[in-house]
This record gives C-alpha cells, structure tokens and sequence, in this order.
C-alpha cells in the first residue's frame, strides 16, 4: 500500500518537511505549465530551491542491450553498481531543469533535487552535485526514444533518504 | 502602589501587604490571615476554593493535604499527572488569597514576592513563578523562605558590623537553615550555605502523632477527623497534658489524655535529625568553631518547647541574638518588604543554587550523558554558557534538554525543567555549533537562550517547551539569506569541514554571488569589505591545501599486513591522503604499489585524483592515472568543470563534448606532459564529434533553448519546430508573437511555428 500516492501528497510531504526543518516556502513554481508534469519547485525565504519530483516507478537499465543504445546503458549500469548503494533503479530529470538548478545556484540559491517516493521515502542531494554526477559519468539520455528533451539519470542508492527529521541531543564542543 | 509577599506553605498560604514602613498580614481571609493551604474536593471532584477551616461538614469533602510537599516530591519524581493537578489545586489556592486581596484594595499591585524552601531546586521555583503568572500576579520573584524571614526580622537595615546569621525554618513540609553573612556598612545579603530536609516538617510530627493515638486507643487512622491530632500538637505546645473528647468521623466522640512528655519521646528521633541538620549547616558554613551572631527562627513546629529548647540552647552556646517571633507570619511579612525593597531597588540577595543544573549530551558512547552547567553550590544570580555542536550527520533538530540535579550517571536520572529544540541547517555533525547560555536570574527565573557560534543562518528557529526565551529572542527566527559574515560562512563550511580545492571553489563562488554587492547597494562599502575578506581566506585556503599537498606523510595503514590492507573500505579522506602520497611519490615501492588499487576501492576516486591534479596544475603519475583508467572522461570533466571564469551553459557544452571526443585522444592529452588544463578546456569541443542518436544516426540536439534578444521570450527548438513556452495567450508579447508566425496550441498550452524562428525576430 503506497504511502504517497500522488503529486499533491507528495508537495504536501516536502512542504511538511521543509517547514519542520525551519524552512519557510515563500513561492511555489508548477513545472506543469512547461508540460513538465510532476515537477515543482519550491522557494523558500532561506534563499534554498527544492526541485520536487513524485515517483512511483523509477527507471532500471536494461540486462542485454545491443546496439546504438548499449553504451548507455552501460554507463548507467555501472553508476547503479558503484554508487548505487545497492539499488538498481535510477531517477531522471531533464537536462534544461536540472542546468537551470546551476543557474539558480549562480544566482546565490541553495538548490536540492528531492524525489518523493511513493513507500514515502525522500529522496535529495543538492542541484550541484546531482548535475556534476551525471556529467562525471555522463548518465544522460542524451536522445530519449519517447521525449524530446534530454534526461540525466541519477542513481537511487546515490540520493540521501531524509523523510525522518534527524533529532538528537547536542555534543559538547571541545 | 502596593507590594505584597505570598508565602505558600505546606499548612498555611499567608499573604502580606507591604504598609508605609511595615509589613501587614491580609487578615480577611482564614484565621486572621492564616489559610490553611489543603483544599476541598467535593463529591464530583470539583475543587472548593473556600479554605478548609470556614466548611461546614467536612466529611462530605474530600481533602486534598499537604499540597506542597507533595508538588516537591512529584516533581523530583517526575511524575507529569501529579505535577499537574498539583499545580492546579496550588493554583486555585492562591488565586482565591490574591483575588480576596484584590476585592479588598484600591491599590494596584505592583510587585509580588513567592517564597520557596531553601533546598528545593529550580523545578520548583519554576512551577511557583508559572503559578504566579496564571494567577495574576506582577513582576514575580521569588526568594529562599528563610531569607524572607531574615529580611523580617532585620536584615534589611545597614549592618554596623560584619555578621553571620543562621536562620531555621521549620515548617508544616520542609525544614531548611540558611547561613546568611552580612558585610560591616552593607544591606547586601549573601546565603552562604544552604542545608535542608525535605522530609521533615510539621506535618511529619502530625503523621507520628496519629498513628500512636491510633494505637494507643486502638481504633484505625481514618476514624479521625482531620486536623484534629494538630489540634492535640497544638494543645500540647501550650499546656502539659491534653485531656479532651474528641470527636470521630462517625459521629461518636473518644476521651484522649495524651502528654507533653509522651509527644517529646514520640518526635525524639525527629528532633534528632533537627539537631543534625543545624550541625551539618554549621559544618558547611565553617562556622562550627566561630559561632553565629544572629539566629532566626520560623515555622509552627517552632512553638513547640522541645523545639525552642534546642534552638535556645544553641543560641546560648554560641552567644547569638535568638529571634523567634512571628513564626507563622514572619516568611509572608519578609517577602512583603522584600517585594518594597526590589521595587526600589538598592539591595542585593546573593543565593546559593541548591541543585545543579545541567544538559543531556551525546558522547561516544551513549546520547544520554549529563553536563552540569551551574553547578550546586554556586552562587545564584548566575549566568553560565556552554558550546555546542551537532551529534549526527545532517542533523535537522538540536534538541537540548535542561536537567537539574547531581546525578552524573545518566541526564534522565535528573529532573526536567525546559526543553529547547534548536532547528538548524542540516549539515554535517560538528559543523553547526551554537552557545547555549543557562542564566538563574536575580527574580528566581530559569533563562536560557541560544546563540549561533559563527554563521548567524545556522539556527532557523527555537522551539522552548517549559521555559520563556528571555533576552527578547524570537521562538521563530526567519532565517536570513545573508548573514552578517560570509567569511565565518566559508569558515564553516570550507575550512573547518577541511574540504578538497574543487568543493572549495564552489562554496567560495557561490558565496561571492550570495554576497554580491549589488544586492545591497546602499551597503555596498561594507559588502566590497567582506568580500574582500572572504577572498583573502579563500586564497589562504588554498595556499593551505597546496601546502598540504607539499607535505610527506604517509597515510596511517597496516601495510605489513596486505591481506587486511585489501579489506579497508577507504572514505574520501583516505582517498586524499593516498593521492598526495602517489602525487609526491611518498612511501617505499611496496606501499606506493598498494595505494592504487586501495584507492580504487572508493567509488568516487577519478574525481578525488582529478581535483587534486586540478590543484597542481600537472603531475606525471596522476595524469598517467588518470589516462590509462577504464574511464578517462570523468577525470576530464572534473578537470574542466573547475576551469574558472566560464558560463554555465558554455560549460555545459564542453564537459558533454567530452564524451564526444575518441577516448584515445583524449588519453593522449591527459598523458601529456604540457598539460594545459585551459587549453584542454578549448581543445576538447573542437576534437569532439558532432551528437548524433546512436541508434537512428540522426544529427543535432532534440531540443534547445535560446532567448529573445530583449530576454522577454524563450525560443524552444524541437526538430524543424519552435515552441514558445511559459507565455499566455493574454500576455503583452502575445502579438509580437503572432506577428512572428506563430499560432497557439491549446494540447501543449504554448506558441508554436511548424518552422526554425530566429530569436532576433523579436528584437
């Protein structure tokens, strides 16, 4: 029985956790109206952009793959296997929206990339590092079959679950 | 404007009023001021406020005694449903005294004085000054009862010589001696030790004295009425022998003929424990052997002449000044001129904290252990402070308990008093440090607040459970994108966290765009300042790592035992270690032959080598690392996602072309010994291959984006097509865009042109 079962529950889960870390949400941006269905962004007062995504399915290279399209999946294979913490699955997001996070970024903005679940799980690393990941190891779908943008693939096992607030007493400073 | 002091006691609530030059009893409730502090519960459970000696027929109440001895001994426990009816039936007492008082004046209440046993610690003083909001009262403070009581019986006036006063209160609950010294010329008061039983007081005489009645005319504890074995206590105190009938809780009345004698042999071992109490009080002072000059004494048990006869007989002893008037009244009198004298100011009382207080902290070893901050002992006002960090990586909550007591074994074996949950940045442990500061103020109040150490944007916003933010901090503190410092910001960040050059660089860049003067322009100097500053530490930073890179340590490891050697899981720190020590050709031939292959072992190593070969511009062995690796494209863009200066989507462009570009040549650059890494940078697009579908063999980019030259409109181009997305139909630019060729599509909610528009159409 799925946790989360659509986009709505998925922002409603973001903006509980980004307001129980402090975080006020100052604008909402629908990547819908770009036709960029299940994307959202989040602004919040602290200068920080969350890129949400909601999943129910992610994305699994393939076993056999021959051909043209062998080499990238290849390439995600082998981010899955060493960075991949043990999960085969890979998330995707558009190469324009996740450049735009480095513009934003440029821009003084912290940004995440958070992908939301549906076992309830949420999923972040910062724009930066997911942008560089997937030109390190170039896990981009550079000519999808079915889209007509560009998709980068991060790993799953990559990305730090953080749907539970981290609570604990303090140390003492030396 | 009138002053008033409250003393709640275990037996009675006394309230009196500051009156030009003296205290006064509030003599219009209970008797003659004196109300008896038990209250009645009626059949349904609701509390009569109505003191207990003014019902008629008491049996159809049920009474609820020695509310305050027991609030003491809930609270110690930490028993949460207790605390807070007890807090509620304490409540309800007092506010009846305060609101008969307030019926019976004109004069508006200016300052209130609450008095508490010497020896309870903060918890209670907490619950009391809670008490004393919810009932009404203004600017509270409290004091030690027995200091009330000295301030009655004189301590207020100018000392004409240095002294020392022990002052015995023994009451209905506790029984507590302060030791208060006194400097020749000066009003100021300072407690000098505190020594205290909680467990002996009035109450405790009553509770020996029924059960021997009980036994004596063999009938159970309960067939009497309330207070009437005090009533005997009381009796005895005045006369040699009681001999009365009493009446029982069944209507039937008993014939009791008790001695003066019989009750001293009962109370011996209680008297004891008195005795022992002011000799340990004596002790602690150092006092044993000087004497004292002055003893006071209070409380009901007090009257008794078993009791007085000690205190004379010390008084004798040591030649003090023995005054023991008042003892019902004395502490409520004390505070009354109390409450006077802070109103006006011009008298400090220096306490000692009677428990310690303390923080639970995680260690090593268990999250559980216990700090003291202000430690027993102490004198009180008392501000101390403590410095903190985050226990666990990407810690959302600081969550810090404040515990008082000396129990060192574990924090949840002290009482809580106040929590404060500290929502901060999530980083990594120990990077977010704060100072909490734990203050017992002047009035008797628990303060505490917290700071950020460093980056002011650390700590979003403070949720307090059981205690006020003083000092007008904010519950919610609205995070600010900048803060006043963005060098303590890389500090944090980039230094402390000990960072590689490339993540180094980031945060610099971005803290040169957060900071960036043109964001503030009417604070530009001061920007332009701190952005030089920052740069200064950047390059210090750097100077720092390139150091590093120079030195010739070799990385902790069991390299005689190869076998374990391959089992290391190494982190990025371990990374970094073995790429200096390769770069610099450090250790023997045997070890250097092992770094590579432990360094391989971390997933992410090509970009640890490439970062640091970034940093030393060229270097054969890790070039050469870096060529001959399985996949010598990550190493490229590493080294060229750090060239400086670059647009980001020029970048883009380049770091993809490297995979564009025939992995040979692009080994054969790397290995070169003239490694340019800007030349690289240009050379890369120019031998990369133009994009083309593996799979169709078509050519091009499915989709890109460029602006208008005014920036107004975005051109998408997909195939032959261009799309305008993000525009209305209503929008302003709606009929340039028309006039361009273009037609709505109400499927994709965007302009579209079934062919290549130039974006300098629009300008």
């Amino acid at each position: 029985m799925p946790l989360i079962t659509n986009i709505n529950e998925a922002k409603a889960e973001l903006t509980r956790l980004i307001q129980a870390r402090g975080g006020s949400i100052e604008k909402t941006e629908d990547l819908t109206l770009r036709k960029r269905y299940g994307n959202f962004r989040f602004y919040t007062k602290e200068g920080e952009v969350f890129h949400l995504k909601f999943s129910k399915q992610l994305f699994q290279p393939r076993e056999n793959v021959v051909g043209g399209a062998a080499d990238l999946d290849n390439k995600l294979k082998f981010a899955t296997k060493h960075f991949g913490n043990g999960d085969n699955s890979l998330n995707g997001i558009d190469e324009d929206l996740l450049v735009e996070l480095l513009e934003l970024e440029a821009n003084g903005y912290q940004t995440y990339f958070v992908t939301v679940m549906s076992d309830g799980r949420v999923l972040w690393r910062t724009g930066r590092e997911a942008y560089e990941f997937v030109q390190r190891y170039d896990t981009i779908a550079h000519f999808p079959r079915s889209y007509s943008q560009p998709i980068c693939y991060i790993p799953t096992g990559w990305l730090v679950n953080r749907s539970n607030i981290i609570s604990n007493p303090p140390s003492l400073l030396k | 404007m009138n002053t008033i002091g409250i003393d709640f006691g275990t037996g009675n609530t006394v309230l009196a009023e500051w009156y030009g030059t003296q205290s006064k009893i509030f003599e219009q409730v209970g008797h003659n001021g004196l109300v008896c502090s038990d209250v009645a519960l009626d059949k349904n459970g609701q509390i009569n406020p109505t003191p207990v000696q003014e019902l008629q027929n008491l049996s159809e109440y049920t009474i609820e005694k020695f509310i305050k001895r027991k609030l003491l001994n809930a609270l110690d426990a930490e028993d949460q449903d207790a605390i807070a009816y007890l807090t509620g039936l304490a409540t309800q007492r007092l506010k009846y005294v305060f609101d008969s008082y307030t019926k019976a004046t004109t004069e508006k209440v200016v300052k209130a004085v609450l008095t508490c046993p010497a020896n309870t610690g903060q918890a209670y003083r907490s619950v009391l000054m809670e008490i004393g909001r919810q009932i009404g009262l203004p600017s509270i403070d409290i004091v030690d009862e027995p200091t009330a009581a000295a301030v009655h019986h004189g301590l207020a006036e100018t000392a004409t010589s240095n002294e020392k006063w022990m002052v015995i209160d023994w009451g209905c609950g506790t029984c507590d001696i302060s030791m208060i010294e006194r400097k020749q010329g000066s009003k100021d008061l300072k407690v000098v030790c505190v020594e205290g039983d909680n467990n002996l007081g009035g109450s405790d005489i009553d509770i020996l004295l029924g059960k021997e009645i009980a036994k004596k005319y063999q009938k159970p504890i309960d067939a009497f009425n309330p207070y009437c074995i005090e009533k005997i206590k009381i009796a005895l105190s005045s006369t040699e022998e009681f001999s009365e009938d009493i009446e029982l809780r069944n209507g039937s009345t008993l014939a009791i003929k008790y001695t003066r004698n019989e009750l001293e042999k009962l109370i011996s071992p209680l008297l004891d424990r008195f005795k022992a109490l002011i000799e340990r009080a004596l002790r602690a002072a150092n006092w044993l052997d000087s004497g004292v000059d002055k003893i006071i004494a209070t409380g009901g048990p007090i009257l008794m002449p078993s009791v007085k006869s000690i205190i004379e007989e010390i008084a004798d002893d040591s030649g003090a000044d023995l005054y023991d008037s008042d003892p019902l009244t004395s502490v409520a009198k004390g505070a009354a001129r109390l409450a006077e004298i802070k109103r006006l100011g011009g008298m400090v009382v220096t306490n000692k904290v009677a428990k310690s207080i303390g923080i639970r902290v995680a260690n090593d070893k268990t999250t559980d252990a216990y700090h003291k901050v202000i430690v027993r002992g102490e004198d009180r006002p008392v501000t101390r402070q403590v410095e903190l960090t985050t226990s666990v990586d990407l810690q959302d909550i600081i969550e810090i308990e404040i515990r008082e007591g000396d129990n060192d074994i574990s924090a949840s074996s002290n009482t809580l008093l106040a929590k404060l949950n500290a929502v901060v940045r999530p980083e990594s442990k120990g990077n977010i440090k704060i100072k909490l500061h734990i203050a017992l103020n002047d009035s008797g109040a628990l303060e505490a607040y917290i700071e950020p150490i460093f980056d002011k944007s650390a700590v979003r916003e403070i949720k307090a459970e059981g205690i006020r933010l003083e000092k007008g901090q904010k519950e919610t503190a609205t995070g600010e994108l900048r803060t006043d410092d963005p060098v303590s910001e890389f500090k944090t960040q980039a230094i402390e966290a000990e960072v590689d050059p490339d993540t180094a660089r980031q945060i610099y860049e971005r803290l040169k765009i957060k900071y960036h003067p043109d964001r503030q322009p009417e604070k530009r100097e001061y920007w332009n300042c701190k952005l030089r500053e920052l740069d200064e530490h950047f390059n210090e930073y750097m100077l720092e790592i390139e150091k590093r890179m120079h030195a010739s340590s070799v990385p902790n490891l069991p390299w005689g035992n190869p076998a374990e050697l391959k089992t290391i899981i190494i982190d990025e720190v371990l990374a970094n270690r073995l790429t200096h020590c390769l770069a610099n050709n450090i250790g023997t031939a045997e070890q250097i032959q092992l770094m590579t292959g432990l360094l391989k072992q971390f997933p992410d190593y090509r970009r640890v080598v490439a970062s640091y070969l970034f940093g030393v511009k060229q270097n054969p062995i890790l070039q050469k690392l870096l060529a001959e690796d399985d996949r010598p494209q990550v190493g490229t863009v590493v080294l060229l996602q750090n060239v400086q200066g670059k647009s980001i989507k020029e970048r883009h462009e380049v770091l993809k072309a490297v995979y564009r570009v025939k992995e040979e040549k692009l080994r054969e650059l790397l290995k070169d010994d003239n490694l340019d890494i800007d030349k690289l940078y240009e050379e890369v697009p120019k031998l990369a291959e133009v994009a083309k579908n593996p799979i169709t063999g078509r050519i091009g980019n499915p989709s890109t984006t460029v602006q208008s030259g005014d920036g107004s409109i975005k051109l998408t181009y997909e195939r032959d097509w261009t799309w305008i997305y993000g525009v209305p139909q209503d929008s302003p630019h709606a009929q340039k865009i028309i006039k361009a060729g273009f037609k709505w599509s109400g499927k994709r909610g965007a302009w579209f042109a079934d062919h290549k528009v130039d974006n300098k159409v629009f300008e």
